[in-house]
């Protein structure tokens, strides 16, 4: 019996601690059982703390399950169980610490504890050091990143102990990482943190630097001398290391100066003591200075009314009186002197990465531009063609790259199958191009340039139409995705590596066909000489045909690669065809290994630039194109230039017969037609015309003008500016300013004068400046408005300043012997950057928000806009016969004949003596302060002026309208200013019926614009000297002048 | 008697291929020179060097009294200070009058904003018919020049050149294309111009060349071969071995 006993209590015994630990879990958690119940951050901690210290080995387990909300409790007993469901529909219980089965129940009987995400925060937090020796090392790297993100002084020793039982070196590499960053802001000894700090020497990592620099937190704070004993950062003097105004504030806020008295409630103060219309005895009309409110309020602190004023002397006193530092947070100098050296040495190393993360995206950019611009380079330097459509080359293959991604789904199967089709595309639209157009214009570079801008812009419309405004995708395959990463500074894309790639691939492919082929020997031959290439059996048109087709279908493959990073839209290529003819220029014309110097050059500048204002890319793009125009000065003929004297020679322009023009024809026809309109008009006479069709045809009349400008430095000097549209919006946007300043000073005074004083001239500068500003969110009046207030000095600068910037370009531009169309890319690249400093907002002129409200002329608010309109139309139509009348007499006299000699035979006249650059610069001045005029006219008409107006394009529908209208004939220039504007108006406007065609109906809106293209494409084609050449044919007289 | 134009050991390459190689040339203010040679000699690349719009290497050119260092001028700057080319294909400005190319060729202010104030005056007038007379072209003073023969444009460009009043005339192959009878009215034309200035003539003709009748200069591969009268220079036997043939 007894040894039943001792069995029995031997068993007990040794059963006893098992159940004491059962009891163990289970009675801690009863401990805790409300806590646990209803948890909350905030109390949950201390919980927790008992749970991780009681070691139990269940712990674990426990706390993700709650974490999970997969801790059940019964509500009977509100003991804790986790569940598992069985067949019947009931759950079993389960022990939470023996993992025993414990019974079945009913999900009724049962409540699912569900902590809110605060609290699962910190259970996970618990839960680390249970992860961090995890048996796998998954789950001990999440660990870890969870902790890496967020730690705290406790995590310090778990790390320890995690670290010396880690067996994955990459792990536990990472560990120690940690350990050493949180050992800097939580270790126990200086020197370990001193030492903790100095590993970090060279380590380029973000978090290095993020646990570094809070040891470096300062703030400013006064002393009343130099102080001792405080870790002193350095020592700030007032006025240079800290202002004056902030230093004195310090001052006040310690309690040692006397507070200013601001602006506003000095004002307050006046207003409050006003009586009898007086303050202190001076009438409050007289308080129309800040001068004279300050006299007043003088006065009244004299009298203790208010609060006195503190002078500048008594703040500079004061300040000068006290010593100001910055003074770290961190007084241990020792620690402070080492995370300082330490930061120093990496911003040394970030530096370096930095540099190689740049020419990295520097190279990435350049092969971008390579890819785009050397079929351009290809078809220049072989055939001496500039096609302005190249760009929409890269857009058709972009967009094929989109169409057969839609058939095929696989992203990788549908590139492999896009970029040969896109090539293939290009290429056929490259031969068509030729074969239809190009090859009937040989010889004739300018008139190229002018159809193939024709085709560029059809084919965009027409991508419009069919693939609509949004941006269609372009996938890549997802093998691409991510990016190469060296360390926090330096990674790339693997896009922008595989299109590093490509264009490294057709470098190299090119290089093989040109230089091993007889395709490429028959193409270098007929770069080089295509009369002797012929003789010698080669087909120049085939060849041509070819070349011509290879660099177009360049272009396509160039598109699908572009397409992958970039958005695809109709307006794709002409983001790059401005950049692809500066790095074909820059690279010098007809090499590859020019191009690839080009794309190099631009493609690195362009990153540089950048990375000096990083959130400013307009800047750089600017900054780049100024520093083009200026390389170009140094070397015109590129970084690589064909040499001997074949690349001297130019072809002779075809020149134009010209016949005297009529100017009092002209005149008299003007003034009937003015004369009628003024009196038809709804101002002064009939009303059977109404307002805006005046505003109108003032409008075209200024579009006139500056076409006779543009018909005098193309037609009759033969420089192809495409750039003059710049001068006609700078002369706008002058006359825009003094228009606009002054009537929201008369908008500002009126609401101002309801106030208690008058308004001082400052609040009113104020009360200017945020109207203006505001809406590109400053409240400064910037320099560029010094003048806006005088009408005169604004009418000035409508001539001086785009007359300097056409001194100063032209300049630098015909000294160096810019001609032909490296000169129209050149004016290109003006006004694109013109038009791109514009869009900034802090270029002070409202960004592309531009000048608004300006048909209401400050000082005539009374006069009806029917009236003033007619004056406008007046005043237009007498700047366009003044204009006339000068241009006639410029050109009819000795000095028409040297320009146009200058345009006939550039070299000839050269040595006969006369100083071509000369009479270049001032026909080139000339014409821009005409466009100017025309352009102060044409505004206050429109009402508003904005960058996209001097867009590059607007320069280009300039030569087309003089093209069109025939050029060399003043009156030519006009009709066709005229005739095009006019229908583009009516085309775009709606107007225009539109023609059903059965299947589809055509309509203005969406097809003008190609309709225009065409337009000039068979212009120039077949009736190269315009409308007024036909009118000449019609009214044929002796050719004798 | 110092010579008008002084040109001292130039050189030039084109793409490694030397075509001037330190030649050497002077003439004085009043003579009439001829320049043969083979093709490829460097005879037009010479005159490219002079006029200002190729630049040698090495070596120097001086012009003038007191000397100009053409080297350092223009091309505009050299013809305004007295050098004046014809080229080899005739340039005239083909969509203007004969009356108008005479008139922009005469010397006078060449600067933009003096000829825009510039009004025909009688002396220009009269020096346009005498020019006119001269080269016999006094009946088309009123045509377009393009309409002109290619001998008539040829003498259109010795006029204007004539028009310009200048001290060196470089004149390249001004036989080309003309009859027998219009050559002979060329030899007329030149000789009595090279009595009032220095006027250098390179030409391929050797039977124009000797009715010029004055002193010759061979080049040969960039550099001068001969210099003598017309049988002096045909007599040399390395002359005739590169360029006349036996």
């Amino acid at each position: 019996m007894l040894r039943i006993v001792y069995v029995l209590i031997a068993v007990v015994i040794a059963l006893a601690p098992a159940s004491a630990q059962d009891a163990g879990l289970n009675a801690l958690l009863e401990t805790h059982r409300a806590k646990i119940e209803k948890p909350s951050r905030t109390t949950i901690g201390p919980v927790l703390d008992a749970l991780v210290e009681s070691k139990l080995p269940s712990v674990a387990v426990f706390l993700e399950k709650w974490r999970e909300k997969d801790l059940w409790q019964r509500e009977a007993d509100g003991r804790f169980f986790f569940v598992e469901k069985t067949d019947g529909g009931q759950l079993m219980l389960i022990d939470v610490d023996t993992g025993a089965q414990a019974g079945l129940a009913d999900r009724s009987e049962l409540d699912n504890l569900k902590p809110n995400s605060g609290v699962r925060g910190v259970i996970a937090a618990a839960l680390v050091q249970f992860q961090l020796s995890d048996p796998d090392p998954e789950r001990r790297l999440q660990a870890l990143t969870a902790l890496e993100r967020d730690a705290n002084q406790s995590h310090l020793s778990i790390l320890r102990t995690a670290i010396e039982s880690e067996t994955d070196p990459a792990i536990k590499a990472r560990k120690e990482r940690l350990q050493r960053l949180l050992t800097i802001k939580f270790g126990s000894n200086q020197q370990a943190r001193v030492a903790a700090i100095k590993s970090f020497a060279g380590d380029p990592g973000v978090d290095a630097r993020a646990a570094l620099n809070p040891l470096l937190a300062t703030s400013v704070a006064v002393f009343d001398s130099k102080p001792e004993g405080v870790n002193v950062a350095r020592l700030l003097a007032p006025g240079s290391d800290i202002e004056m105004d902030a230093a004195y504030q310090l001052l006040v806020d310690e309690a040692k100066a006397r507070p200013i008295v601001p602006l506003n409630d000095r004002k307050q103060a006046l207003v409050a003591n006003i009586k009898n219309g007086m303050v202190a005895g001076i009438t409050v009309a007289q308080l129309v200075t800040q001068e004279a409110r300050d006299r007043a309020y003088l006065e009244l602190a004299a009298d203790g009314t208010v609060p006195p004023l503190v002078t500048r002397e008594e703040q500079r006193l004061a300040v000068a009186d006290h010593v100001f530092a910055e003074v770290y947070a961190e007084p241990d100098t020792v620690l402070t002197t080492a995370a300082k050296e330490t930061l120093a040495n990496i911003s040394g190393t970030v530096g370096f990465y930095q540099f190689v993360d740049l020419a990295l995206d520097g190279l990435s950019l350049a092969s971008i531009y390579f890819l785009a611009a050397i079929g351009l380079a290809i078809t220049f330097g072989v055939m001496g063609v500039i096609n302005m459509a190249h760009g929409e080359f890269i857009m058709i293959g972009a967009y094929t790259g989109y169409v057969v991604q839609q058939y095929i789904p696989n992203y990788t199967v549908s590139i492999i199958v896009a970029l040969p089709l896109a090539f293939a595309v290009a290429f056929l639209a490259g031969v068509a191009l030729e074969r239809l157009v190009i090859r009937h214009l040989a010889h004739r570079p300018l008139e190229t340039l002018l159809a193939t801008f024709g085709i560029s812009i059809a084919l965009q419309q027409i991508a419009k139409n069919i693939f609509g405004t949004q941006a269609r995708p372009l996938t890549s395959p997802s093998w691409l995705d991510g990016a190469w990463v060296l360390n926090d500074v330096v990674s790339i894309s693997y896009i922008r590596i595989a299109i590093f790639v490509l264009s490294l691939a057709f470098l190299g492919l090119l290089l093989f066909i040109l230089n091993r082929t007889r395709l490429g020997l028959e193409v270098r031959a007929v770069t080089q000489n295509p009369r002797m290439a012929s003789s010698m059996g080669i087909n120049p048109d085939r060849i041509n045909m070819l070349t011509f087709g290879l660099g177009s279908g360049i272009a396509g493959i160039a598109g699908v690669a572009i397409g992958l990073f970039a958005k695809v839209t109709s307006e794709l290529g002409s983001g790059y065809i401005v950049q692809s003819f500066m790095t074909v220029v820059v690279g010098g014309v007809g090499n590859i290994w020019g191009t690839l110097a080009g794309a190099g050059m631009i493609g690195s500048l362009q990153k540089v630039i950048e990375f000096f204002n990083p959130s400013n890319t307009l800047a750089a793009q600017t900054y780049m194109i100024i520093f083009i125009i200026i390389f170009i000065q140094f070397r015109p003929k590129g970084i690589i230039a064909l040499k001997g004297r074949a690349a001297g020679t130019r072809p002779m322009q075809r020149s134009l017969f010209m016949r005297q023009p009529s100017v009092l024809v002209f005149i008299g026809l003007l003034a009937i037609f003015t004369v009628v309109m003024v009196i038809l008009s709804e101002g002064f006479g009939l009303g059977l015309v109404s307002t805006s069709m005046i505003k109108i045809l003032g409008k075209t009349l200024c579009l006139c003008l500056i076409a006779i400008a543009m018909d005098l430095v193309w037609g009759y000097c033969g420089i192809l500016s495409l750039g003059h549209f710049a001068f006609f919006g700078l002369g706008g946007y002058m006359i825009g300013m003094w228009l606009m300043y002054e009537r929201t000073k008369d908008i500002v005074i009126a609401s101002l004068s309801g106030g208690e004083l008058p308004a001082t001239p400052e609040e009113i500068r104020e009360g200017i400046g945020s109207q203006i500003f505001g809406v590109v969110g400053g409240s400064e009046i910037t320099v560029v408005w010094y003048f806006a207030d005088s009408l005169f000095a604004q009418l000035a600068l409508v001539v001086l300043v785009p007359g300097l910037l056409a001194l100063v370009f032209g300049w630098l531009a015909f000294r160096s012997r810019v001609t032909g169309v490296y000169l129209s890319i050149l004016t290109q690249a003006m006004t694109l950057a013109l038009s791109l400093y514009l869009f900034q907002n802090d270029s002070g002129l409202r960004g592309n928000n531009g000048l608004s409200g300006l048909q209401n002329i400050p000082g005539l608010t009374d006069v009806p806009q029917s009236v003033v309109s007619v004056w406008f139309f007046l005043a237009s139509a007498l700047a366009l016969g003044l204009g006339y009348l000068v241009a006639a007499w410029v050109v009819s006299g000795k000095f028409g004949n040297v320009i146009r000699a200058i345009r006939d035979d550039e070299a000839r006249i050269r040595f006969m003596g006369y100083p071509v650059e000369a009479y270049k610069l001032v026909v080139f001045t000339l014409t821009a302060v005409i466009a100017a005029i025309a352009g102060a006219l044409y505004y206050p008409q429109a009402g508003i002026i904005n960058p996209a107006e001097i867009a590059p394009i607007a320069s280009i529908y300039l030569a087309v309208w003089v093209a069109i209208g025939g050029r060399g004939r003043l009156y030519g220039a006009v009709i066709g200013a005229a005739t095009v504007s006019v229908l583009s108006s009516w085309f775009t406007g709606g107007q225009a019926p539109s023609i059903p065609l059965g299947f589809f109906t055509i309509n203005w809106v969406d097809w003008w614009q190609v309709l225009l293209g065409l337009g000039f494409v068979l212009v120039t084609l077949f009736v190269p000297k315009g409308i007024g050449g036909m009118f000449d044919r019609l009214v044929r007289k002796d050719a004798a002048s | 008697m110092s010579a008008l134009l002084e040109v001292t050991s130039i050189s030039v390459s084109f793409d490694g291929f030397k075509a001037i190689n330190n030649l050497s040339f002077e003439i004085g203010g009043q003579e009439l020179r001829a320049i043969i040679g083979p093709n490829g000699a460097g005879k037009t690349t010479f005159m490219d060097i002079v006029t200002g719009k190729t630049r040698p290497d090495e070596g120097r050119v001086r012009f003038g009294e007191p000397q100009l260092d053409l080297l350092r001028l223009s091309e505009s700057q050299i013809a305004r200070a007295g050098v004046g080319r014809k080229f080899q294909r005739p340039t005239v400005f083909e969509a203007q009058s004969v009356r108008d190319n005479l008139t922009m060729a005469l010397s006078n202010d060449r600067l933009p904003f003096a000829v825009l104030r510039y009004k025909p005056s009688s002396q220009d007038g009269d020096r346009v018919a005498a020019l006119a007379d001269e080269i016999g072209l006094s009946d088309e003073l009123d045509r377009t020049a393009g309409e002109l023969s290619h001998g008539q444009k040829q003498w259109l460009e010795i006029g204007m050149l004539l028009a310009q009043d200048p001290q060196l005339l470089l004149v390249d192959e001004p036989a080309a294309g003309m009859t027998l009878g219009e050559r002979e009215h060329t030899t007329d034309l030149l000789r009595r111009a090279a009595k009032t200035r220095a006027v250098v003539v390179v030409e391929h003709d050797m039977e124009f060349v000797r009715r010029l009748d004055c002193k010759v200069t061979v080049l040969h591969e960039g550099s001068v071969l001969a210099e003598g009268t017309l049988d002096h220079v045909t007599a040399n036997s390395e002359v005739i071995d590169v360029y006349l043939g036996r």
